[in-house]
């Protein structure tokens, strides 16, 4: 049948199928409220490992299943994970078997007084979390209410309606997800013998809207005929009115709502278009060969699933990615092998354990325990920096900082990296805590950001470019890691110095040190800046526009050149040195944060809610820790000083 | 090293880094004051009050201190002197010495971009061509003479000449202006009976300016009240005009009885090129609106040559010290581009500076920094800070 015949037959057959619904409602037919229930549903639990690594296409990229389902997990749950349930097999639930999925708590709400303004019933002592099933119906009369809200500025929402809205979009969303692939799971049953076999389907066993799309002509010949003989007594007539039901009902509600876009197009898959499978079957989409090839693998390794036909499955998804796209199927492969190897929790657990190590090694002088702990950091450090070129091949960029978010985890890095190098030569623990202490905190940080969904999430044109990133951006980068280890060291220098004033050779060691990294900071940061300012030049047309971010930049090595000249002019001395760069810190997160806080010019990119506070403690820590041992130790030298001048 | 030259000699004290650390903790507090600032006071204003500025008075009060220019000229100055008489040229100074060259020269670029530099935008639309751009900044009042069949003969009055009671005037219109007061973001309020009066004409016979600060999002309104004689008897007096499109241009009339059109507009610059849209393309991430790229297909024609060109996200295209670039667009009706035009005759400077700075703190890090990471204490003693 060719296309153009194909469409008008589609078209026809839902007139029919409209016509007959308005003369069976005009009948009063009972027959409308009680179409054939879809059939029980009993997938393998094997399902989300299977579907982990099928490519889709959401928010402008393609991604593995696996991690679609973990973002779509995070948006919801706060969390990748719901206990031993992995986000693969909640989401694979969610698409093949939704009515069960609906009775799944994964919708976690953390603030008491929108459970209060919402009327939900509070279980427990918390955390509140609920089943699509328990929010539906609430969270439905909400819906004119959360529209006003997104559509006002986020500046005048509460706080109780700023989690309304995202509570709201989250529950939509999943709700969609739901209906994305119903077009391909068992929906329907045939228990009519005489239209089953007319219509070449299974008699008894479930079967899809995808099944009867590829019946459509037997299918609608049926339909036609029943127009002008259509008898309620006629069993056979009644199966089809039955089927016809469920068809129009499905197929009006899921088709609009679907969101799931997992069919590529024919050619160039990066970057056009992909559809939801109700997408691809629409009256109005011309279905290529490839495309329909991708259904019908892709039905089948469902419906095995469905069945708990694991082997069978597998086998149907491995045809579906190799008629699907070499380089999709790749970058999903890849992202699948990344989220599995879970470099950074890896790193983290490293960096902790060394942590302890060196502590044990300080309790008990214990050398080898030292370099023990030296040898975890390492390996840590190797985790630390595999996760980090993972990411690279994925994104198909030569530079490690593309977001936000790589930054935290990069300067991370940069700060292990020195450390544990300050340690190979020092060999007394310091660089091992100037190592461990920022990689922990900072991949916590770095958890922290990712809880908010997509870490790999595309670039706004202005920062697409390969060249600036790999330089300006790892460039100042390193320079704030550099300067973080110099602040840090230039603390350890203060606490050593108030604890063991006698101990000038280690003081002197420490102090050594901190002027050491301060020149590298200071090459790093000089240079990634001025790489900054010809960047600015060659993309929005000013080298120096004094904009929040450029001055945060241009802040942190002022600063620290500011030492160095004080230093050397003699300004400062040793403790003045110290103090100074002790509070670099405070300059480093100004910089890369705060300045993102201001919101204003070109570079604001990469704000989060309530990082304004965090700010202000981590600042304010900085300050204390510095300026405390600080002023003791000026105090005590000003007196020690003075003392033999007293009678 | 040997003595400075008997000329150079006073210049001694000032090659001292205390002159430069002093100077430098004053720029930090002006960098995070004038940042700050920008939150309120949108980026222009602060700019402008804050770094460009030799002089600052906090707060209105009577006290002068440096704004950005005069620390950065003290710090210039110190440098060098420093560079000329300071500098011990041995090899432990390599790099540092190296490093003072390129700031110099970064700073020198500064200094010429800061004193040549013009900025502004033009707008195309697919299938216009043009080869004159608009200030971003600043303003002209403009008198048209429309009574050519051929052509409009435009005469500019560039917001230099906006002192206080100073008058100005061409030859080629017989009308002499004098600006009373000039805003740099104002917006128009009712004028009330009390101060009304016969010498205000049009607009302003209703309307005044009333001065406001910066704007927060840089969409500052300029105007201007300008007292306007030459004119047909009774039409001398003042007038108000603000710069914005919806401010009509007062058409007036001469002595001699010609009609001229008046109005205040961003100040109009000729390139020494044109340029023709092609066309202008925007390309999203696929399933998003979010743009992936924006680029503007040229035809830029000068003298007889003409060449075509695709400017796009940083890749600008530069000629005859111009430099214009991707900056926005308008999808509403004809597709229009705009591009951000800069001219500035530094730009190289940050380029070889750059370089000169990485190679010499390179040079000074690998000199210094394996000195300085030393062990906690020599070798065959105890090791352990605890």
């Amino acid at each position: 049948m060719n296309r153009h015949s194909f469409k008008t037959t589609i078209k026809a057959t839902f007139q029919a199928l409209t016509l007959i619904a308005f003369l069976t409602s005009l009948a009063g037919s009972s027959l409308a409220q009680s179409p054939s229930e879809p059939p029980e549903k009993d997938i393998s639990a094997e399902s989300g490992k299977i579907l982990a690594n099928i490519p889709i296409q959401n928010a402008g990229r393609i991604k593995p299943f696996d991690s679609f389902a973990r973002f779509t997990l995070l948006s919801c749950y706060h969390k990748s994970k719901i206990d031993d349930l992995s986000a693969s097999q909640w989401m694979a639930q969610l698409l093949l078997d939704p009515m069960a999925a609906y009775d799944v708590r994964c919708f976690r709400i953390k603030n008491e007084d929108l459970i209060d303004d919402l009327g939900l019933k509070k279980k427990g002592a918390g955390p509140y979390v609920y089943s699509f099933n328990e929010l539906r119906t609430t969270i439905d009369a909400q819906r004119s209410r959360a529209q006003t809200i997104q559509q006002r500025d986020k500046k005048h929402r509460t706080l109780v309606e700023e989690q309304l809205g995202k509570l709201y979009s989250a529950v939509y969303n999943y709700f969609s997800i739901s209906r994305s692939l119903t077009c391909l799971t068992p929906e329907f049953i045939i228990n009519n013998e005489q239209l089953a076999k007319e219509l070449d389907l299974p008699l008894g066993k479930p079967f899809s809207f995808f099944q009867i799309h590829k019946k459509w002509d037997q299918f609608t010949k049926a339909v036609e005929n029943l127009k002008t003989t259509f008898d309620r007594s006629n069993p056979y007539h009644l199966a089809i009115f039955d089927l016809v039901s469920r068809i129009r009902d499905i197929q009006q509600r899921d088709s609009a709502v679907a969101t799931f876009t997992i069919i590529p197009p024919d050619t160039d898959p990066i970057h056009k278009e992909w559809l939801t499978p109700w997408a691809a079957l629409d009256p109005q989409h011309e279905l290529s060969t490839k495309q329909l090839k991708l259904l019908t693998e892709l039905e089948a390794t469902i419906t095995a699933l469905s069945t708990r036909e694991e082997e069978t499955a597998l086998t149907h998804k491995e045809t579906y990615l190799e008629n699907s796209h070499e380089e999709t199927t790749t970058l999903a492969n890849r992202e699948v092998f990344y989220n599995k190897f879970d470099a950074f929790t890896r790193s983290i657990a490293f960096y902790i354990l060394g942590f302890l190590l060196l502590a044990l090694s300080w309790l008990f002088a214990g050398k080898t325990l030292r370099w023990a702990s030296w040898g975890v950091v390492l390996t840590g450090c190797l985790f630390h920096g595999g996760g980090l070129l993972l990411r690279m091949i994925i994104r198909g960029r030569p530079a490690p900082v593309t977001t936000i978010y790589e930054s935290i985890i990069f300067v991370g890095f940069i700060c292990v990296l020195l450390g544990l190098i300050i340690e190979f030569r020092r060999r007394d623990g310091l660089g091992l805590l100037i190592s461990t202490v920022p990689g922990m905190i900072l991949h916590f940080v770095g958890f922290k950001y990712a809880m908010e969904g997509d870490t790999m999430g595309r670039l706004v044109a202005v920062l697409d470019s390969n060249f600036w990133l790999s330089t300006h951006v790892v460039s100042i980068t390193i320079g704030y890691g550099a300067a973080a280890v110099a602040g840090l060291t230039a603390n350890a220098y203060l606490f050593v110095r108030l604890f063991k004033p006698n101990n000038k050779d280690l003081i002197k060691s420490i102090s050594k040190n901190f002027i050491g990294v301060t020149l590298l900071a200071l090459l790093f940061c000089i240079t990634g800046t001025i790489l900054g300012g010809i960047w600015g030049d060659e993309s929005w047309g000013r080298f120096w526009g004094w904009d929040p971010k450029e001055n945060g930049a241009l802040l942190l090595c002022l600063w620290l050149l500011i030492v160095l000249h004080g230093k050397w002019g003699k300004q400062l001395k040793e403790l003045g040195v110290a103090t100074m760069l002790a509070l670099t810190n405070i300059a480093v997160l100004l910089a890369w944060f705060g300045v993102n806080l201001l919101s204003v010019g070109l570079h604001s990119y990469g704000f989060t809610e309530g990082a304004a506070f965090y700010l202000l403690i981590a600042c304010s820590a900085i300050l204390v820790l510095t300026a405390l041992p600080a002023f003791i130790i000026y105090i005590r030298d000003a007196t020690q000083v003075k003392a033999p001048q007293q009678p | 090293m040997s003595k400075p030259h008997p000329v150079l000699r006073p210049l001694k004290p000032l090659a001292s880094a205390a002159i430069f650390y002093y100077a430098t903790l004053w720029l930090v507090v002006l960098v995070v004051v004038g940042t700050l600032n920008q939150k309120y006071f949108g980026l222009h204003y602060s700019l402008e009050k804050y770094f460009s500025a030799w002089f600052i008075q906090p707060m209105d009060m009577p006290i002068w201190l440096p704004a950005g220019r005069l620390t950065m000229t003290v710090i210039l100055v110190g440098l060098t002197s420093k560079l000329l008489v300071g500098s011990k040229w041995k090899a432990k100074n390599i790099g540092i010495n190296i490093t003072h060259v390129g700031v110099f020269l970064l700073m020198i670029g500064s200094v010429i971009t800061a004193y040549t530099t013009t900025e502004g935008h033009i707008s195309i639309r697919e299938g216009a061509e043009s080869s004159t751009f608009q200030n971003s900044h600043d303003v002209e009042i403009a008198v048209t003479d429309r009574s050519d069949a051929e052509y409009d003969n435009t005469t500019t009055f560039t917001q230099g000449f906006f002192h206080s009671d100073q008058t100005f005037s061409d030859d080629a219109v017989p009308l002499s202006f004098k600006v009373i007061n000039f805003y740099k973001n104002c917006s128009p309020v009712a004028r009330g009976d009390s101060d009304s009066s016969a010498q205000l004409k049009g607009r302003a016979a209703n309307i005044k300016l009333k001065e406001l600060p910066g704007d927060n999002k840089d969409q500052n309104m300029r105007g201007v009240e300008v007292e306007i004689s030459g004119l047909s008897a009774d039409q001398n007096g003042t007038y108000v005009f603000i710069a914005h499109p919806e401010w009509k241009p007062a058409e007036l009339t001469a002595d001699n009885g010609k009609t001229y059109e008046i109005s205040l507009r961003a100040k109009h610059h000729q390139l020494p090129f044109s340029i023709y849209l092609k066309d202008f393309e925007k390309l999203d991430h696929a399933g998003t609106s979010m743009a992936r790229a924006y680029s503007s297909k040229v035809k830029v024609t000068q003298d007889e040559s003409t060449e075509d060109i695709k400017i796009y996200m940083n890749h600008p295209l530069r000629r005859n010290n111009y430099t214009l670039y991707q900056a926005s667009f308008s999808q509403r009706g004809i597709e229009t581009t705009v591009l951000q035009v800069v001219y500035n005759r530094g730009q190289l400077m940050p380029y070889i500076s750059v370089v000169v700075i990485f190679i010499g703190l390179l040079v000074h890090c690998i000199l210094q920094v394996p000195r300085l990471i030393v062990a906690a204490q020599k070798r065959n003693q105890p090791r352990n800070i605890s």
